[in-house]
C-alpha cells in the first residue's frame, strides 16, 4: 500500500485532546473540505455550525451524560445540520461529510472524532444550545484538536453553496 | 505526494460516471478493500460486507434496474454495500463515510469513483437476488470504481483493536 493511500486507512476517531488551539488557516481548510463534500444530485443539504466556545461545547458535550463528554476537551467542534429530505440519503451525506473532516484532520496534524447527540429528546437539547430549528435534523458533530499524546497510548460539478450560507459561527443564523 | 496535495485531490473528488474498458489492477482493488475495511463504525460493530462484481453480465443486469444508474452497465468494476439491516440511521452514515473513503482513495490511485443507488424495495430485492445477498440484509448502493474516461461527460463498549479479515467481509461477483 503506498504511503498516501495509507494515511486514509489509518484515519481513527480522536476523543481526548490537549490545549493546543486549531488555528483559523486550519478551520477554513476544514470548512473547505466539507463544502466541496458530494451529495445526492449536488443537493448539499447540510449546514456546518463552527464551536469554537470553550462554555458552548462544554454544554452541548452534556447533553447526552458522560458519552460525549470528552467532546469538551476539544478547541473546536463543527455541528451538522442535515436538511436532506430522503432520511437515508441525508445520513448517507452526513457520513461522507464527517469522513471527509476525519481525513482532512489527519493531513493536518490533528485529530477529530464523531460524536453523537444521542436520543431525540438529547438532540432537541443540542439544538437549543445550538439554535438550530427544531424541525431540523442535527444528531452529530465532527470534533477537533490536537489529540493527546497520553491518550493515545492507552489505547459538480456545478458549483457549491458560498460558505457565508453554509456556516455559522457558534449559533445557526 | 505531501499532506497538503493530498487535500488538494480530496477537494477534486467527483461523482465519475464513464470509464475506459480498462480493468481495475488487482493491488489497486485489494487496497480500496484495505481502505474500506477500516472504516470507523459505532461501537465498532463493522455491520457490512462487500460485494466486488466484476462479471459483465451481471453489471449489465444491476445497470438494468434503473435507467438512472444504466452507466453501471460500462464499469469495470462495483462494490456493492451490504448492511446487517438493524439501523437505517447509522449503517447509511456508516455507508457514506466508506463510500467517500473509497472515492477519496480511488482519486490517489489516479482512478475514479461513482455511487449508484437502489432506489425502493422492489429495486434493492432484484438487486441482492442478482448477488446473492440475504433479502434480510440492506444494499442501497454501489461503488463503481475505475478509470475515468477524461473526455466523457460525466454527468449524464469500545473495541478499536483489528478489524473482521477481508474474507470474512468480500465476495467476488456473488456474496
Amino acid at each position: 500500500m503506498t504511503s498516501t493511500i495509507e494515511e486514509i486507512r489509518k484515519v481513527r476517531q480522536s476523543r481526548a485532546f490537549t490545549s493546543e488551539p486549531v488555528t483559523q488557516e486550519q478551520l477554513r481548510q476544514f470548512l473547505d473540505v466539507a463544502q466541496w463534500t458530494g451529495s445526492s444530485q449536488n443537493t448539499q443539504p447540510w449546514h456546518f455550525i463552527v464551536i469554537q466556545d470553550k462554555e458552548l461545547l462544554e454544554k452541548v458535550s452534556r447533553v447526552r451524560g458522560e458519552m460525549i463528554r470528552w467532546a469538551a476537551s476539544a478547541p473546536l467542534a463543527i455541528a451538522l445540520v442535515i436538511t436532506a429530505k430522503g432520511e437515508i440519503s441525508g445520513a448517507f451525506d452526513e457520513g461522507r461529510v464527517t469522513e471527509r473532516l476525519m481525513i482532512a484532520a489527519r493531513l493536518l496534524g490533528l485529530g477529530a472524532g464523531t460524536a453523537w447527540f444521542g436520543n431525540t429528546d438529547q438532540q432537541a437539547a443540542a439544538k437549543e444550545l445550538l439554535g438550530i430549528p427544531t424541525d431540523a435534523t442535527a444528531r452529530s458533530m465532527v470534533v477537533i484538536g490536537h489529540p493527546d499524546p497520553a491518550a493515545a497510548r492507552r489505547s459538480s460539478n456545478g458549483g457549491r453553496k458560498p460558505l457565508s450560507e453554509l456556516v455559522s459561527y457558534d449559533r445557526m443564523g | 505526494m505531501d499532506k497538503q496535495s493530498m487535500i488538494e485531490q480530496m477537494n477534486k473528488v467527483r461523482q465519475s460516471r464513464i470509464y475506459l474498458d480498462k480493468p481495475v489492477a488487482k493491488d489497486d482493488l485489494d487496497t480500496l478493500l484495505e481502505v474500506a475495511q477500516w472504516t470507523g463504525s459505532a461501537r465498532n460493530t463493522q455491520p457490512w460486507h462487500f460485494v466486488v462484481v466484476t462479471d459483465k453480465e451481471t453489471l449489465g443486469k444491476l445497470a438494468a434496474l434503473r435507467s438512472n444508474i444504466d452507466w453501471v452497465a460500462n464499469v469495470p468494476l462495483a462494490i456493492a454495500l451490504v448492511f446487517d439491516g438493524k439501523d437505517t440511521v447509522l449503517e447509511s452514515f456508516d455507508e457514506g463515510r466508506i463510500y467517500e473513503r473509497l472515492a477519496i482513495g480511488a482519486r490517489l490511485l489516479g482512478l475514479g469513483a461513482g455511487t449508484a443507488w437502489f432506489l425502493g424495495d422492489a429495486e434493492e430485492k432484484k438487486a441482492k437476488e442478482l448477488l446473492g445477498v440475504p433479502q434480510e440484509r440492506t444494499m442501497h448502493s454501489m461503488v463503481a470504481l475505475g478509470y475515468v474516461d477524461a473526455g466523457a461527460n460525466q454527468m449524464p463498549g469500545r473495541n478499536y483493536v483489528g478489524r473482521k479479515p477481508l474474507d470474512e467481509i468480500v465476495s467476488y461477483d456473488k456474496m
